[in-house]
């Protein structure tokens, strides 16, 4: 993209993108979202987790817990995305102005990954507790950091698209649940033994590859590999342009 | 007159569309030029406001070419649409916004920035009398302000094309005065396409009549000869502008 080509995106993106912050923050939607998210992600590794107990000076309890915390939050974000412009009619307010499909998908695709990653990073109370009962490797952390807002950026981007097919946010919630769990879970030891005992080794890595999760796993490790960071930036750029494919044939019809 | 302004404003070629098989617009060709008022009458369901959201880009027609000021809506479609006002039927708004960041926000999104978006805001809130609920969540507010609302959205990035789907739906009658004398203003310098089912407001209001039944055009004529029309075939007595001659007129048309 040459630099004129991206300042004219910018032109109507960046008053879209506040459109959309300002729509989430005037609502009750985004607060509830974060006081939820916050609370479970406090509670988790204390009530469940047995943060305490462990006596270790890291984050893995928060982040074991981070995944399906984003896994059931980010579907109830994202599903009034798209679904609430259809239902209530706003849309063609919307795509009549003069704007491209590509900006509107990725300005609200940019707001509710915005809200995400508010609630990811407000976790910081609890990296600034374990920095202050012990020393932990902080570049760890950080880099589980990274992992937990691509990871929440990869939900969002799918649960965008697929809000784009509902009508009901109802539909809309349940369907990116599913399609994300399974996604999710495909790189859970549970599938990967169960799959392990028959099937060839490439279709295995192949399997545990596609999963969400365990890319998550990989980075939270401490090393952020090129691949893994592609992998999320390949999801979510496939889901918006997906995504921009199917609003144009939206307004279409 | 130059050849720049020969060019109409809006050009529809050859439109055809179906909904699901269901053809519901079959081959409508319009020119619309600057300081008219095109009127889209017809019973419902005729195919006005899907031509209209053909006009405005929303609906990309199966058949056709779209061109606003020269330029076509498939392949400039922004540049197209900047050109294009539109208060679609129904005038669904952003309700928890209030009257004045929702316009600020249009503004900025069709371009405008500082004290050209201030200008602008000041002026289409003063055509639209919008001064005392500017603070007002458009939620709170009556049919008649949200239609007005969604009209000064439409006039804020001052385009040379406005479509309008039933302007003076649900407003009272000093607000559809008010709206008429609005449009005959805002005409003078822009090509205005507005559909209507009140009758009474053509002769007041339009420039041409564009008849449609059954996604056809099947009339295009000024006011006088749609009135006259109708005159000749009943008693030929009446007054011209007789909402009950105009009637006649649209049910002699749009039947046969």
């Amino acid at each position: 993209m040459t630099s004129p080509d991206f300042g004219s995106f910018l032109g109507a993106f960046s008053p879209l993108y506040k459109r959309e912050m300002r729509h989430w923050f005037q609502s009750p939607f985004a607060v509830i979202f974060l006081c939820i998210f916050l609370l479970a992600a406090g509670a988790f590794p204390i009530f469940l987790g047995n943060f305490f107990g462990t006596a270790q000076a890291n984050l893995s309890q928060l982040f074991v817990f981070m995944p399906w915390l984003l896994l059931v939050l980010i579907p109830a974000l994202s599903m009034r995305v798209w679904a609430d412009e259809r239902r209530s009619g706003t849309i063609e307010l919307l795509m009549t102005l003069p704007v491209t499909t590509t900006q509107v998908v990725f300005a609200k695709f940019f707001a509710v990954w915005t809200v995400v990653a508010i609630g990811i990073l407000g976790t910081f109370p609890i990296w600034i507790t374990v920095n202050w009962l012990g020393s932990p490797d902080n570049g760890v952390i950080m880099t589980q950091y990274v992992a937990a807002t691509l990871l929440g950026g990869a939900y969002t981007a799918i649960g965008c698209l697929i809000s784009m097919f509902c009508r009901q946010q109802t539909a809309a919630f349940v369907s990116t649940l599913a399609v994300c769990f399974v996604l999710t879970l495909t790189g859970s030891p549970l599938i990967i033994s169960a799959i392990s005992e028959w099937a060839p080794p490439a279709l295995i890595a192949l399997v545990a590859n596609i999963s969400l999760l365990h890319h998550f796993q990989l980075i939270g490790r401490g090393v952020i590999d090129v691949g893994d960071m592609f992998y999320y930036l390949f999801v979510i750029l496939f889901a918006l342009a997906l995504s921009i494919r199917v609003l144009s044939g939206v307004t279409a019809k | 007159m130059t050849a720049e302004s020969l060019l109409p404003h809006v050009r529809l070629e050859g439109i055809s569309h179906h909904f699901g098989g269901q053809p519901v617009l079959k081959d409508i060709s319009l020119d619309a030029y600057k300081g008219e008022v095109l009127g889209l009458i017809g019973p419902n369901g005729a195919g006005k406001s899907t031509t209209m959201r053909i006009v405005t880009g929303y609906l990309t027609p199966v058949q056709g070419r779209v061109t606003i000021c020269g330029h076509d809506m498939a392949t400039q479609s922004v540049q197209a649409r900047r050109s294009l006002g539109y208060l679609p039927e129904g005038a669904a708004l952003w309700d928890e916004w209030t009257v004045w960041h929702f316009l600020h926000c249009i503004a900025a999104i069709r371009g405008l920035r500082g004290k050209e978006k201030n200008d602008r805001f000041d002026v289409v809130v003063a055509e639209t009398s919008l001064q005392q609920v500017l603070h007002q969540t458009i939620e709170t507010l009556s049919k008649g302000f949200r239609r007005r609302v969604a009209l000064a959205a439409a006039l804020i990035g001052d385009p040379d094309v406005l479509v309008l789907d039933e302007p003076t739906d649900g407003l009272d009658p000093n607000q559809k005065h008010e709206m008429r004398k609005l449009i005959r203003t805002l005409a003078q310098e822009k090509a205005i396409i507005l559909s209507t089912h009140i009758l009474e407001e053509v002769p007041a209001l339009c420039t041409r009549l564009i008849t449609i039944a059954n996604g056809q055009i099947v009339s295009s004529s000024t006011p006088e000869e749609f009135a006259a029309l109708a005159s000749a075939q009943t008693q030929g007595d009446r007054q011209v502008y007789d909402t009950a001659v105009l009637e006649e007129a649209f049910r002699l048309l749009t039947t046969s």
